[in-house]
């Protein structure tokens, strides 16, 4: 019987669980773990002492300074955060030290349980370079490339003998930091160097790789469910509309993925599960051609941000899964049946029609649609201010339909039912995605999303003006979800006026 | 009374003028004007106009007053006393430049008046705010009086050029 079944009767695998990580992520792990009545501490930096996460779990703990590498990287933080409160388990979430094999195998010599694979499965699936040598020798398909760029002349000869464009990746971690594209030899060393320094700060490790540059391309990956033996492929997820190769909207089906591209694919995935001994959650993702094509790009060893999707799918809880394979719970041989169509749009502080620059501020006002088949993840609450320290991601709207446009439809719904003031986000963005012809055609790639210009609506609508009339002329002292302001201001001070 | 919306929308102005009556609010869009029921209920406003219906989130930042719509968020600025009186200088439409109390009407119907000429003065929290004319003109209206309160943005005086 799967351990990930809802009606799976278990004891606590775990007296307390450590969730090692921020925002939505986080808020989300420790929900899984007040349903199976696990106890939970979170950690938090400096920067993030009133963020939800903090009061998500059963206790928190401080762990350092804003910057990450002091706090949610800071692994002997995090241990002794865990000893000291007497967790018997670390959830890593994904990026921070989620991909880190060096955290697991410390967790491991500090009799802790890392809620994810084991050092040895990381090293040999989650570093792209030794990823690729794994799939090459089991005979999944790959984009040419080289495995090693250690400098920028040697990138420049490699990238000439698969031919440009290529793409320079960091062999150390995914999520699109340490990628760039490179059209010809004159652009490789600006690019070769910004993309090691992003890798440096992002995985701590500037390992660069180079792979030819496959185009158009649609991005679907394949999440696997593994116990160290046995490995259950869940269908695929099309993550295609991307911008900085940073996700935007996934889904499950993939509209392009016919039956049989679909059991090759998972049939890759599982092999190369099988061939680490994997236990836990796995994604392999893969860049499909426009032919149909599939090449193997790399694996997440760790929890994906768009695991909702494959959740509202199979009624499977990945965490629950995690938790209970990393226990020592095994998987069967049954995958479960995946139902009806599910689309997750990521709420990013983003100013997406402004080159995607990060945004910080104030929440002043946040409200979420409700609706059966809807689901938010959410790592921020009214009144929190945002800081610059780290991920741009606020939540995760989800919508599961019968099918793609009923899904599709809803999760617009959601959009659209949502109000999040204060703070600029990509919340009209993903709704103008979401109803653009490529959308609504199925017709999503990598680049649908960057090669595009997508503009700033124009018109205030007439009930917007309508309720700002409505606004302006009330009292300012019933003004409602004011920020806290300069009090000594002569503006603010004439804002306290009372109006009749 | 007709109002006006003191906002601007990345420098341009949205001075909608408006009408409240209850929880009635009615726009005048120039071309056409746009009537609906507008009910608060926390930072949402419910509004209804004929047969559609909808909700607006609203709510005042430091320097920004944000409005979110079917999903889709607008930031304005609120017109600033100083930025008002800029404004101003380029019309003959003076307007007051902060919400407030008129202490004080100079400017009487049908006087000539010179550029810095003391047109009405307003008081808000002890500070005494004075409008002066912009340039030479004839005073064509007067459209407060003293002891009246006064939105930001109500039009005060117009100013004619001298015939």
């Amino acid at each position: 019987m799967s351990p990930a079944r809802a009606d799976y009767a278990v004891g606590k695998p775990f007296r307390k669980v450590l969730v090692a990580n921020r925002g939505e992520i986080a808020v989300r792990v420790c929900r899984t773990l007040r349903e199976m009545g696990i106890p939970s501490v979170t950690v938090t930096s400096d920067a993030d002492r009133r963020a939800p996460h903090a009061r998500a779990g059963d206790e928190s703990v401080a762990i350092g300074p804003a910057p990450a590498a002091e706090s949610y990287l800071n692994a002997s933080a995090i241990l002794d955060a865990a000893r000291r409160t007497g967790a018997e388990a670390i959830h890593p979430g994904y990026g921070f030290l989620s991909e880190n094999a060096a955290f697991a195998a410390e967790c491991r010599a500090a009799g802790i349980v890392f809620i994810g694979p084991a050092p040895e499965s990381m090293e040999r699936l989650g570093d792209k370079s030794a990823a690729r040598r794994t799939a090459a020798s089991l005979g999944v398909p790959l984009v040419p490339g080289a495995e090693e760029v250690p400098s920028v002349e040697r990138a420049v000869t490699e990238a000439e003998r698969v031919g440009f464009p290529v793409m320079l990746k960091a062999s150390g971690g995914g999520g699109g930091r340490g990628m760039r594209v490179v059209a010809s030899a004159s652009e490789m060393k600006p690019a070769y160097e910004t993309a090691r320094r992003e890798a440096a700060s992002a995985f701590g490790n500037d390992r660069l790789l180079l792979e030819k540059y496959v185009h158009p391309a649609r991005h679907v990956e394949v999440q696997i469910l593994a116990d160290g033996r046995d490995a259950l492929a869940l269908g695929e997820r099309e993550c295609s509309l991307q911008r900085r190769h940073q996700k935007l909207i996934e889904e499950s089906p993939s509209a392009a993925v016919g039956s049989k591209t679909r059991a090759a694919m998972e049939d890759a995935a599982v092999t190369l599960a099988k061939a680490a001994k994997y236990a836990g959650v796995m994604t392999a993702e893969f860049l499909m051609g426009a032919d149909g094509s599939f090449y193997f790009l790399e694996v997440n060893t760790r929890l994906q941000v768009e695991h909702p999707v494959t959740e509202m799918r199979s009624g499977l809880d990945l965490v629950r899964a995690q938790i209970l394979i990393a226990a020592g719970r095994t998987v069967g041989d049954a995958p479960p049946p995946l139902r009806g169509h599910a689309i997750e749009a990521r709420l990013c502080a983003e100013d997406a029609y402004h080159g995607f620059l990060p945004q910080t501020g104030t929440i002043l006002a946040l409200a979420w649609h409700e609706e059966e088949g809807v689901r938010v993840d959410s790592g921020i609450a009214q009144g929190q201010t945002l800081s610059p320290y780290y991920d741009s991601l606020l939540a995760k709207l989800i919508a599961h339909g019968r099918d793609r446009e009923d899904a599709r439809r809803k999760l617009l719904r959601a959009l659209r039912g949502t109000a999040l003031l204060g703070v600029v986000t990509n919340q009209s963005f993903l709704i103008d995605l979401l109803e653009d012809d490529s959308f609504v055609k199925a017709e999503t790639f990598t680049h649908t999303v960057e090669s595009r210009e997508w503009r700033v609506p124009e018109t205030i609508p007439d009930a917007a003006l309508a309720a700002l009339a409505a606004f302006s002329s009330e009292p300012r002292a019933q003004g409602g979800a004011e920020e806290d302001t300069d009090r000594y201001s002569p503006w603010q001070r004439l804002g306290a006026w009372g109006r009749s | 009374m007709t109002r006006r919306l003191a906002l601007r929308r990345g420098g341009t102005p949205v001075a909608v003028p408006y009408e409240r009556k209850g929880g009635r609010i009615v726009l005048d869009l120039g071309d056409r004007r746009f009537e609906a029921e507008v009910k608060r209920e926390g930072f949402w406003f419910r509004v209804r106009s004929g047969e559609s219906a909808t909700r607006c989130a609203v709510a005042r930042g430091r320097r920004q007053i944000w409005v979110s719509c079917e999903g889709r968020t607008y930031v304005l600025d609120e017109d600033r006393p100083e930025v008002a009186a800029e404004g101003a200088a380029s019309t003959d439409e003076i307007r007051a430049p902060m919400t407030g109390r008129v202490v004080q009407v100079a400017a009487e119907k049908g006087a000539s008046v010179r550029e810095g000429d003391l047109l009405v003065t307003i008081e808000a929290m002890k500070m005494e705010f004075r409008v002066t004319a912009p340039e030479d003109g004839v005073v064509s209206e007067v459209r407060c009086g003293a002891g009246e309160r006064v939105e930001l943005g109500d039009l005060l005086v117009t100013l004619e050029p001298e015939a």
